[in-house]
């Protein structure tokens, strides 16, 4: 009887518990708080949060991988090879390109190098990886997390450098949800105020046909430059598709709603569970997270002096704050854009001009993942 | 040079200025790719507006309702509600009363304002509201 009670005792999750994995409850709590009270992208912190604290659960093994023979694995486990095989990134990536409008894009093409130079930040992180030791495949996945997109990051993390998922989707996730706070010093330091006070020409309209061929077009060329990018803009560029054809209402729903909240819990709850204390609690971690701040500072900076230079060439007809909507964060750096373009002069409306960047981005960056993909994979 | 740094031992064993040199060339690489495909795409989407464009007809842009006497009430859009608003707009901005003012015709124009400009305009009136 008494060896029962001292097999049922020793069985019980208090007796596992390490310190490694209170400090990581601890976190998740902390990313509920943030998530929950705070506002800050609950709809990922709050499933990243809850993977991260049933992964740290003692004797739970919700990411047990299951036996050769047949054995079933932890539920998270399952959840973590959508990720792991590169599947719920892609499809959540659909959903957003159903929900983005490249009209702005399309009427002022040039906003694609807007959206190129913020991806500097990217490349100008990966270096500062490399110096402090990271290989170049970690260097990679690390610098990404400047392309302001969670969909990539994991995905490319996934690929490049799996070890690391955890701290990187949580950096990624956590900076986007920062880009109000991380912004507006970096374009107040950069522009003047008769800069920020630049009213620009309204945007012409944009056609169906060429709604409908944008996407063809991009996934087409950039496929046949770059196919290790092919999946990303592939995805992207059938949710868009679906929106834009007007013919596929439904599955532009289903895209948009049901299927990309479906996977992003998985996603969430996934990453999440990859955060354990192990892998999670290292100098690497503070190291990523630190990176990551400094992929979006010179990301935005980067996208800032590109229009700076831009505005110049044109004779003053671009407001350089659009330039920091090129960080993707759709659509969060874009109304940065527009608030600061706002204050300084309020009728100013910066939103639309700042959308054609803020969409470029997400294209540059899945560029840039399929170029880290060709030259580290 | 791209084995060296997919191995963390070879480098680890290369000397700093090396290490610091081809992770610059490698950062310059990546842009100058980047770069280059989306300005192909910035071309390509310029080729594919000029395809798209069609000269527009003219009744795309504005299209002549003329109101022929008394305005009916409850129609589509409440048109006689609709004149009185502009009615009232030009006379309040000729500072002057309805009674010297007489509205002939209405003509009426297609809305060209992108929808993030109207959703630009509807974030300001409602942070106007809240203030």
């Amino acid at each position: 009887m008494l060896e029962m009670i001292h097999t049922f005792l020793q069985s019980m999750g208090f007796m596992g518990l390490s310190g490694g994995q209170a400090i990581m409850i601890g976190i998740a709590f902390l990313l509920f708080y943030l998530g929950i009270k705070k506002g800050f992208e609950p709809l990922l912190l709050i499933p990243i949060a809850f993977g991260m604290f049933l992964a740290n659960l003692p004797f739970a093994g919700m990411m047990d991988p299951g036996g050769g023979s047949g054995e079933a694995g932890g539920l998270l486990w399952y959840f973590y090879l959508g990720n792991r095989l590169g599947i719920w990134p892609p499809i959540v990536f659909a959903g957003i390109g159903a929900m983005i409008d490249f009209g702005p894009l399309i009427a002022e093409p040039k906003s694609l190098l807007l959206g190129a130079a913020a991806q500097f930040g990217i490349f100008a992180t990966f270096f500062g990886a490399i110096l402090l030791g990271f290989n170049g495949q970690e260097a990679g996945a690390i610098g990404i997390i400047g392309g302001a997109s969670g969909p990539i990051s994991i995905w490319l993390a996934n690929k490049l450098a799996p070890h690391l998922l955890g701290a990187i989707a949580i950096a990624a996730y956590s900076y986007m949800a920062l880009v109000p706070i991380i912004q507006p010093p970096i374009m107040k330091a950069l522009t003047t105020k008769k800069e920020r006070r630049i009213r620009m020409e309204q945007l012409r309209p944009v056609s169906r046909t060429e709604k409908i061929l944008f996407p063809l077009m991009v996934t087409l060329v950039v496929a046949l430059i770059v196919p290790p990018a092919a999946t990303l803009i592939g995805m992207l560029m059938l949710g868009n598709l679906l929106k834009e054809s007007l013919v596929v209402e439904r599955l532009k729903a289903t895209v948009s709603n049901a299927l990309m909240n479906m996977v992003m819990l998985f996603l969430g709850l996934a990453v999440g569970a990859c955060a354990t204390a192990e892998h999670f609690l290292t100098l690497q971690t503070i190291m990523i997270i630190i990176l990551g701040l400094l992929a979006f500072a010179v990301g935005t900076a980067a996208g800032v002096l590109l229009a700076k230079l831009m505005n110049k060439i044109s004779g003053g007809k671009v407001n350089p704050l659009i330039g920091s909507a090129g960080v993707s964060a759709i659509p969060m750096s874009a109304r940065v854009s527009q608030k600061l373009g706002h204050e300084a002069n309020p009728s100013n409306f910066l939103l639309m001009h700042a959308m054609g960047p803020n969409v470029a981005g997400a294209i540059g960056a899945a560029v840039v993942a399929g170029v880290m993909l060709a030259l580290f994979g | 040079m791209f084995d060296k740094f997919i191995s963390p031992e070879l480098l680890g064993r290369m000397p700093l200025v090396e290490k610091i040199s081809a992770s610059l060339f490698l950062t310059v690489l990546g842009m100058v790719i980047t770069f280059i495909i989306l300005a192909v795409v910035c071309w390509f989407t310029i080729l594919l507006s000029r395809a798209c464009r069609k000269k527009p007809k003219k009744e795309d842009f504005a299209t002549l309702i003329p109101i022929p006497g008394p305005l009916k009430e409850g129609g589509r859009e409440d048109e006689s509600l609709i004149a009185a608003v502009i009615s009232a707009a030009i006379a309040a901005g000729r500072e002057t009363t309805g009674r010297h003012l007489r509205v002939t015709k209405i003509k009426r124009t297609i809305d060209h304002i992108p929808q993030w400009e109207r959703v630009g305009r509807i974030e300001q009136l409602l942070e106007r509201g809240e203030r």
